[in-house]
Formats: C-alpha cells, structure tokens, sequence
C-alpha cells in the first residue's frame, strides 16, 4: 500500500509517501531534481547521525537508499507510530511538549565545541512525533554537522511556536513570555558552551539564519522565526531581558 | 540489450527530421498554443538559453504545467527497478517523460504536435538525458511495435483520444466549433488501449491518469474540464451529446469513467491486475493519493482557502468544507476528483 502524503511541501521538490507491507511501515522520499536529491542526501546523513545518538543500541539502519543515482534517489525511513502535535497551537498551548522537546535536544545535542553543534534546520513541532518512548525527531532534510552554535534549533522552535501564538498581534503576552523563558533557562542550564543568542536572542536567530542561508537555500522563507518584523523582535527580545532579570 | 533492440526497431521503422525527432506518417496538433504562437516560440526557444527561461519569458502561466516537480508523485506508484525501457503516450511538453528517463533505462516520447517534441528535444539536451527519443504520430495510428516496453503511460490522454483534427485549445475550449463524429468515443478510446497493452511485455505495466467522470465538483457546476460544459461528465452520454451539440456545435466525445467502468476497461483488454488510486486536487498536481481499496486514511483538505494572491474566497472555503466532508468524514472515495491506475498485464 503506497499512499501520498506530502508533495512538494513548502516549495521543496521531495515527494513523500507512506508505505505499508507486509505489516512493516515506512516512509518513501523521492526526488529527480538537484535540489531534492541534496536535501534527501542530508536527510539521510540525519538520520544516521541521530540514530547513533537516540539509537545508539538499534541494530538496523533506520534510514535505506534504495535508488541513487546521478538523477534520481529514493529512499526509506522506518515510520515511527506515535502522536504529532498540531503546530498551529502555539507556545502556551504546546508548552509541556516544547519543555520535553528542550530537554530531548538538550540530551542529544551533547559533546560538541562552540559553533560546531549539528543542525537539524527545522525543528518544528510539525517534525516531532511523540510515543511511550518519548520524543523522536523526524524530517532531517536540512541537516549539517558541525554547523550551528549550541541552541539554535530550540530557539528556532520556540520563536516557530510563539509565531504561531501572535499571529497579527504585535505584542506577545506574559505567559507567552514566561514559556520562552523557562525553555531558554532549560537550554541555558544544559550546557556550559557560550551561547550566541543569550542577549537578544530573537535577532541572533535571525541573523545566523540570514548569514547561514546556504543551509535552506529557496526554502529559507518557510522559517517562522524570520517571519517577524524589525519592531517586534525589538519589543520580544526586551520583553525577555525585562522579565528575566 | 533491451534497449538497444527497441531503438533499432523504432529507428528502423520511422526516419528522423532536422531536429532529431522521429517522424511517423500522420502528425496532427494539439496544443495549449495556437499554431502561429507555437511558430513563433519555437524560433524564440532556438536562441534561448534554456527551455526552462523560453518559457518563462514567453509563456510564465505554462511553468507549473510543463516544470513542477509536482507532477511527478505518480510515477512512484509503479515501483520501477531502474531498468525499465517506456513509452509516454500524448508527451506533450514532457511533464512526465524527462522524470520518467531519469528513473529508468529508456523512454520514448510520442506526440502527435511536432512544437511540442522540438521543445521537449530542447529541454532533453538541457537537461543532458540521452536516454530518451520522441516520435511525432497520431496516438491512433502509432504502430505494434515486435520489441516491447516495461511501461506505458497515458496521462491526461485517453479523454482525449475520441477528438479528431487541429486542436488549438484556447481556440477550442469550449468555443463553438461544428463538428461531426461518425464514431463512438469508448470504442476509440478501447481500440487505443488494446494497442497500449499489445506493445507492453507480458510482464508491462500501464500507468493511466484521468479524470473521474464523479468528481464531487461536477455536481456542484463548476465546468468539465474538457468541453468546458457543465454537468456533461455526469449527464447519461446521449444528454450531455445533446447539450454539447447545443452550445458549442460538436458532440461530447472526452468521455471520462468512473473508478468502477475504469477498472472492467482495463480487464476486459486483459491486464490482470489493476490497481486503482484516489488523487486529490487532481492527478496533474497531486497532493494526497490514496489506493482506493482503502478508506482515504490521513485524508487532509487539498483545496487552499486562499487565491493566488493570498485572499481568502467564499467559493473555496466552500469547496474546502464540502471535501472536507465528503472525503475526511463520509470517506465517498467514488466522488474523488481524479483516477490513477497501475494495470499490470503479469
């Protein structure tokens, strides 16, 4: 049974299928075009490094090529069964999830030096499927070792999921704020690495995005950190400091 | 060797023109262009640097109906191995043809419209493929070939197989233009079908796309795609004749199926298996394909509330709530807008 699930999401050129035989069930991505055969590449390299760092104990590859060539690449990832949260939420509403999620980050991302931390690209609530064994990070199509600081993957959920609470509103509200903060004390305790986007943290996420581009290329527009505009990562990030301190 | 064999036999049987094109006995004209604008564009394309920017400039309106990468889910439902030779029925512009070669041994690309193949031929080279060839034919006259093919397709086409003559689209479409049909359109469209099956391999597999004659959008009046008539599609044939002979003086000859009228087609040519998909919005740019056996599973709304300009419209929130309703909840997998078949002749 081969059924489409996502094609062409967000402006990439992957087609997506679930795939179910023989009661084994997997996901299918596919691609034909450079663009696509790239990201599924680093999808690929994602999941081997992820699995080695959640699945250290996993005896099968999680993550198969099946076809690769200079064209074309297909490839199968075992589907993990589980819970996906709806995105659109936000941070108040999705607050005990982004607080588990941080934690699951904070445990996985370990054991790397300054700017050097593995970057998952898209860490959304959307890419995170949760089960009796906890949190699983799917969707590693942007992935690249040794390319980010430490955090900046939870902060670019945080400020996704805080996006999607403020929608047209200008201003976030105190406890949208006071979700932020307890999540970024989480990222702040977990590591000793210094942390670039300890002061004003929204607009260095912003900025490493903009100045790191390479990584999502003509997919950059799908970030919702990048989203808000000059005076509300103004008011945010004072919002932060003030309640903060 | 495979290959080797089905490009002798092609290239022994038809002789190539100027550009590299296999030409057969009766080429016709079928197009989104008119014949002049097709002239035109041609010289256009040969001092372009690319297929892709000619059509940018000319025509940006054709970018997604020629270039999305959409357009290609389907083809993952045939399973290929990588080693398959092919034959892309109706081509056109090569939607399906250049990703088809880049996931196999060897397509060849038939069209009746010989503007189609010259640009197709020209996004070949860009694209540096040297595994496909075109032949320009008449779908109805094209020959048994002795060496057969793994896989035909047939997308967007068997509807079409009933037409006869010079088909400007933006001419035609639901323009009045008299006509005579002395024929009926199943069996034409039967007739092309078993010679579909006659040049698969006993193991070949057909990948056919179309509309469904139900789709729960004809029952809300919005135009056939084809005639651009509403209500033909689900009107019993001799009344929707009567209302196509009415307004736009021909009969109504692009005869869509149902899921079920579709599949005892396919059997009664004698594919022995077939195996039927959902496809939602529609099968050109696919969003959620579902085996029809099942019950559209994880089915989620393909119609986007928002128009191109990003204002939210009555009509298709409308449109959303309804599919919604009958897809998610009422699960009428019958009503599904259009039909993907994989019809294995082993």
């Amino acid at each position: 049974m081969l059924r489409l699930i996502r094609n062409c999401s967000h402006g990439n050129e992957i087609t997506t299928f679930y795939f179910e035989k023989n009661q084994e069930k997997n996901i299918i991505k596919a691609s034909s075009c450079q663009i696509g055969i790239e990201q599924i590449k680093k999808e690929v390299n994602g999941w081997k490094w992820y699995q080695s760092k959640r699945y250290p104990n996993s005896k099968t590859h999680l993550c198969n090529i099946i076809k690769n060539n200079k064209n074309y690449i297909k490839i199968k990832i075992k589907y993990i069964e589980g819970f996906k949260e709806k995105y659109s939420k936000g941070i108040q509403k999705n607050s005990a999830l982004i607080y588990k999620i941080i934690e699951h980050y904070c445990n996985i991302w370990q054991g790397y030096k300054e700017n050097k931390f593995p970057l998952h690209g898209d860490l959304s609530i959307d890419n995170v499927i949760t089960n009796k064994d906890g949190i699983h990070i799917i969707d590693w199509e942007y992935f690249s070792l040794d390319a980010a600081p430490f955090g900046f993957d939870a902060y670019n959920l945080l400020f996704e999921q805080l996006w999607f609470s403020m929608k047209e509103r200008k201003r976030p509200k105190r406890s949208e704020i006071d979700v932020l903060l307890d999540s970024i004390r989480l990222i702040r305790s977990s590591s000793t690495e210094s942390h670039l986007f300890l002061d004003q943290p929204l607009f260095s996420v912003q900025r490493f995005i903009k100045t790191n581009s390479r990584f999502w290329k003509n997919q950059i527009h799908r970030l919702p950190a990048l989203l808000f505009n000059g005076e509300q990562i103004g008011i945010i990030d004072k919002m932060i400091r003030l309640y903060n301190t | 060797m495979k290959r080797k064999n089905s490009i002798d036999e092609i290239q022994e049987r038809y002789e190539r023109n100027a550009d590299n094109i296999l030409c057969g006995k009766e080429a016709g004209y079928w197009s989104n262009l008119d014949q002049n604008e097709n002239d035109d564009f041609i010289e256009f394309l040969r001092d372009a640097p690319s297929a892709k920017e000619a059509l940018i400039i000319k025509y940006p309106q054709y970018y997604d109906i020629v270039f999305s990468t959409k357009r290609e889910a389907g083809l993952e439902l045939l399973e290929l191995e990588g080693d398959e030779t092919c034959i892309d029925y109706g081509c056109m512009w090569g939607a399906l043809t250049i990703p088809l070669a880049k996931r196999t041994r060897f397509v060849l690309g038939v069209d009746q419209t010989l503007h189609s193949l010259i640009f197709l031929r020209r996004r070949i080279e860009d694209e540096n493929l040297k595994n496909i060839d075109l032949l320009c034919e008449n779908l109805n006259r094209i020959i048994t070939f002795k060496n057969k093919f793994d896989v035909a397709i047939v997308n967007g086409v068997l509807e079409w197989i009933p037409e006869k003559g010079k088909i400007e689209l933006k001419r035609y479409y639901g323009k009045k233009n008299k006509k005579d049909y002395y024929y009926n359109p199943k069996n034409m469209q039967i007739a092309f079908l078993k010679k579909v099956y006659s040049n698969l391999n006993s193991e070949g597999k057909l990948y056919l796309a179309i509309e469904n004659r139900y789709d729960f959008k004809m029952f809300l009046g919005i135009k056939d795609p084809h005639a651009n008539l509403i209500f033909t599609s689900i009107l019993p044939r001799k009344v929707a004749n009567f209302i196509s002979l009415k307004k736009i003086g021909r009969p109504y000859v692009n005869w869509l199926y149902s899921f079920s009228a579709l599949k005892n087609i396919l059997k009664d040519i004698g594919f022995n298996t077939v195996n039927l998909y959902s496809c939602f919005p529609d099968y050109r740019f696919p969003e959620f394909i579902s085996p029809y056996e099942h019950k559209l599973e994880g089915f989620t709304s393909t119609i986007l509330a928002r128009n191109a300009d990003g204002k939210i419209k009555a009509k298709r929130v409308g449109g959303k709530i309804v599919e919604l309703l009958l897809f998610k909840y009422l699960k009428a997998k019958f009503l599904a807008p259009s039909i993907i078949a994989i019809a294995k002749k082993g």
